[in-house]
This record gives C-alpha cells, sequence and structure tokens, in this order.
C-alpha cells in the first residue's frame, strides 16, 4: 500500500505586489517557495529515493497559457536555489483538482517498491484574480501550498476516474459511497466545500468512514483538501497510526482520483507558517 | 531519430454550424483583476477559428486519428491540452498513455533517457486573445520503429483531412 511519508501544508495571501513586477521575478519566487517548502518537507527523508518530483495546480492556468509565466522559470529558479536538492519535473494542470491523482498514475508506471513521488499542489492567487476568491461551485477559496511525498508499497491503488453525465459532481458523491460500502475498514479524507454542497456526499457515505469537513477553517484548497486532512488527522490527535486512509479530490469538470495510504508513524506532518502579503520594493 | 509533421489550421474546420457562444469569460471586478488581464493580453494573435466545445471536438478527432494509425508506436503520447476550467476534455484523453504537462520538451527529455518511444503533440489553437499558439498542431515521434514511416505519414494523411494544413502559419490578424 501507498505511505504518506511527509507533508506540509502553508496558508498564503495573494501576491498581487510580486506579480505586478512581472512574469519573471513571480516565477523566481514561486520557485523558490516551492524548493523551500519541499527542503523542509523532504529534510528527514532519503531524498534519493525521490523518483518524481512534480508541481501540480488548478488556478494557475492562465498565467501558463498566455506566457506570462514559463515553467522553465520557476524549474530554474528552484534548481538555482537549491542544486543540492532533487530539482521539479514538470507542471501538470490539465486535470485541475484531480491532478495529483493522475501524476501518481502516470508515474507509476515506471516506478517500483520503496521509491518516493513528491507532489506540491501550488494555488497561489498570484495576480489576486476576484474570481478565484470565492464560487458557488466551491465557496470559499484556501490558497495555499501543499508538499507531499509518497512511497509505493507493493500494490497500490490509485483510480482516476471521469464523469460521464453533466452531474460530475453527484457521480462523485456516488463513487465516494461504493468505495465506501466496498472497504468498510478505510477512512475518506473528501475535499472541503460549503455544507450545502458536501451534504451531497454526507447523506450516503457513512460520518464514521470520512474525515471532518473542515471547510469553515481552510476554505476549499482544491487539490489540496485531502492532505490538508491528513495534516489535521495528526494535528487532531485523531487514530491515525491504525487508519487506512483514501485520500480524494474532485474536478469541477468531472475528474476524480483515489489514492489509498497509511500514514509513516514518524513522518512530517505540518502545518507551517502562513505567508502574509509580500512586501517588495518598488524602484524609484 | 525522430518523424516529425507541422501543420496550422487555417480555416474554420465547422464553418456553417450554428454554435453556442460557450466561453464563460472571467468577471473583471477589481483593479487587481484588470491588472492582471492587461498583464497576461497578448497584442497580436492569430485568426480564432474554433470555440472551446469546437477546440474539443477537433482535438478528439486528432486522437482519434492518432490512435487509428500509430497506435502501436507509442508508449507515451505527451500534450498540452491548454485552457482546463472550460469544459470536460474528450474521454480519449483520459488514456493512461496520454500525459498532459505544462513543459513537453522537459517530459519528453525525461522520456527518451529512459528509451520511451513518445510522441509529443504541441497545439496552439488559439481560443482567445490571452493564449499564445499560432493555431498550429505539430507531432514528432521520438525513437519510432523502423516502419513507422509509412503509418506516420498515414497519420499526417489523416489530420490533413482534418483541416491542419502543412504549410506556414497565416499573417497575423491586425
Amino acid at each position: 500500500m501507498l505511505e504518506l511519508s511527509a507533508a506540509c501544508y502553508r496558508k498564503t495571501e495573494h501576491w498581487a505586489p510580486v506579480s505586478q513586477l512581472g512574469g519573471k521575478p513571480t516565477a523566481k519566487m514561486l520557485g523558490e517557495l516551492l524548493m523551500d517548502q519541499f527542503a523542509t518537507t523532504t529534510e528527514a527523508l532519503d531524498r534519493s529515493r525521490i523518483k518524481r518530483n512534480f508541481v501540480v495546480s488548478t488556478m494557475l492556468d492562465l498565467p501558463f497559457t498566455s506566457g506570462w509565466l514559463a515553467w522553465s522559470d520557476i524549474a530554474g529558479a528552484a534548481a538555482d536555489s537549491r542544486p543540492d536538492l532533487p530539482g521539479f519535473d514538470n507542471l501538470i494542470t490539465g486535470y485541475e483538482c484531480a491532478s495529483w491523482g493522475y501524476c501518481l498514475r502516470y508515474a507509476f508506471q515506471d516506478m517500483n517498491p520503496g521509491d518516493m513521488i513528491a507532489i506540491s499542489i501550488l494555488d497561489i492567487n498570484v495576480m489576486n484574480i476576484s474570481y478565484w476568491e470565492s464560487n458557488p461551485n466551491w465557496g470559499n477559496s484556501g490558497f495555499g501550498l501543499a508538499t507531499i511525498v509518497l512511497t509505493l508499497g507493493e500494490e497500490n491503488q490509485v483510480e482516476c476516474h471521469i464523469a460521464k453525465s453533466v452531474n460530475a459532481f453527484g457521480e462523485f458523491c456516488l463513487d465516494l459511497s461504493r468505495v465506501s460500502r466496498e472497504q468498510t475498514d478505510v477512512m475518506l479524507v473528501p475535499p472541503y466545500f460549503p455544507s450545502d454542497i458536501a451534504a451531497m456526499y454526507a447523506k450516503i457515505v457513512p460520518q464514521e468512514q470520512r474525515t471532518e469537513n473542515l471547510v469553515d477553517d481552510w476554505g476549499h484548497c482544491f487539490g489540496a483538501d485531502p492532505w490538508v486532512g491528513l495534516i489535521e488527522e495528526v494535528a487532531r490527535g485523531n487514530d491515525w497510526q491504525n487508519t487506512t486512509y483514501f485520500a480524494t479530490s474532485v474536478a469541477l469538470n468531472g475528474y476524480w482520483t483515489y489514492a489509498k495510504l497509511k500514514l509513516n508513524p514518524t513522518g512530517l506532518f505540518k502545518i507551517l507558517p502562513p505567508l502574509g502579503v509580500p512586501m517588495m520594493e518598488v524602484a524609484a | 531519430m525522430t518523424l516529425e509533421y507541422r501543420s496550422f489550421l487555417h480555416e474554420h474546420p465547422f464553418e456553417n454550424e450554428v454554435i453556442s457562444g460557450d466561453f464563460n469569460s472571467l468577471q473583471l471586478e477589481t483593479a487587481d483583476d484588470f491588472a492582471a488581464y492587461r498583464a497576461m493580453a497578448i497584442a497580436d494573435w492569430p485568426p480564432i477559428l474554433v470555440s472551446f466545445s469546437q477546440k474539443y471536438q477537433i482535438l478528439d478527432k486528432v486522437l482519434e486519428t492518432v490512435e487509428t494509425h500509430l497506435d502501436d508506436d507509442y508508449d507515451v503520447l505527451l500534450m498540452t491540452l491548454r485552457v482546463p476550467g472550460a469544459m470536460r476534455f474528450p474521454k480519449r484523453y483520459y488514456s493512461e498513455r496520454v500525459f498532459l504537462v505544462a513543459d513537453l520538451e522537459m517530459e519528453k527529455k525525461r522520456l527518451l533517457e529512459w528509451n520511451k518511444r513518445v510522441l509529443v503533440v504541441q497545439e496552439g489553437l488559439v481560443l482567445h486573445p490571452m493564449e499564445t499558439g499560432q493555431n498550429e498542431l505539430f507531432l514528432t515521434l521520438h525513437n519510432p520503429k523502423s516502419d513507422a514511416g509509412s503509418r506516420f505519414a498515414a497519420c499526417s494523411e489523416g489530420l490533413e483531412a482534418l483541416g491542419f494544413i502543412p504549410e506556414k502559419p497565416l499573417a497575423k490578424a491586425g
């Protein structure tokens, strides 16, 4: 089974003062932040076992599609800041909040038991675009960066699904119910949604088989939700050492994903101090 | 060794179809919204030939054509499927052999180090004035089998039938 070997999350405010300096300075700061958090998260791990190192995002697509940000600039800045650490492989946004699961599915084809994969889930409202602040589809957004490291076991259950109908969220909830019935000993970690929306899965997945919907504390953190949820399991002193979890994420357009895992009993699972709005000096 | 096909769409592929205006533009409300869009807007761009749903229709046909002719010729198909968030991508893009990345070059390089047969599909079908692209469709097959040339040529013909013409880009509008 997969092991979550380490996971860190930090909240961030918007980066409008940075983005006003342009795409290149923004890329540099993003690269440095990604690498700094990767270094913290992997400090106690054998980094030579990390075979893939992806960054995923739901909301940072348009800055790349427009050419305002270039992934090579971010990866380059990250590598420059810590050339002694494994660099970042690529950015994946196409599967939205479910991107982490599609990365796992893809990467596992070339990985072996004992290998590690790192994924950074980056959803910072870099340009402070109001659309992303909140939305009827997901409520208030929670912006931040999650860094997770997973270790492959002998048999690893990762599922990637795509909806067949227009009611993608309904299909996702029904599928959560299926999993809860098929594997009664697992705890589902559903994404955070306002209670009116989460009611769809709350009604059909038994309460004892799902972690708490902490949307009032965190907002909807896009693909980071289940990883925040797992860190919270540790922080709240729940019985995480003896629990098998299903991390889950769903994308607005109808992709969803699961990963079945246990947490490393000695792993680092931490909420890092939040980042405020960066204050930038503007040249006279 | 590589096989390469470089083409451009230069006519509306669904010229006489009535379509819905399916571009749900993000609302501009705050000063930061306007600043963001000003920063991301591109000053000159090629003609917009497809709507969001039409783009996914034609990209589905592109993958169908690839599967028809090259199904046994690649291990991984790398692609940048741009503008997620608009609507669900076609089911063919859900295949385990397809992976959507921001930087084709970086992932291709790694896969070639592992001696994979890689088909790279670069699409630049432009939908709005905040997208880079020249309405291009480039296919590059890396590490092909020795007899893949004829199949690649047949695939190229299939793509041409969809309207992707192997030629230089049109002059930019405006």
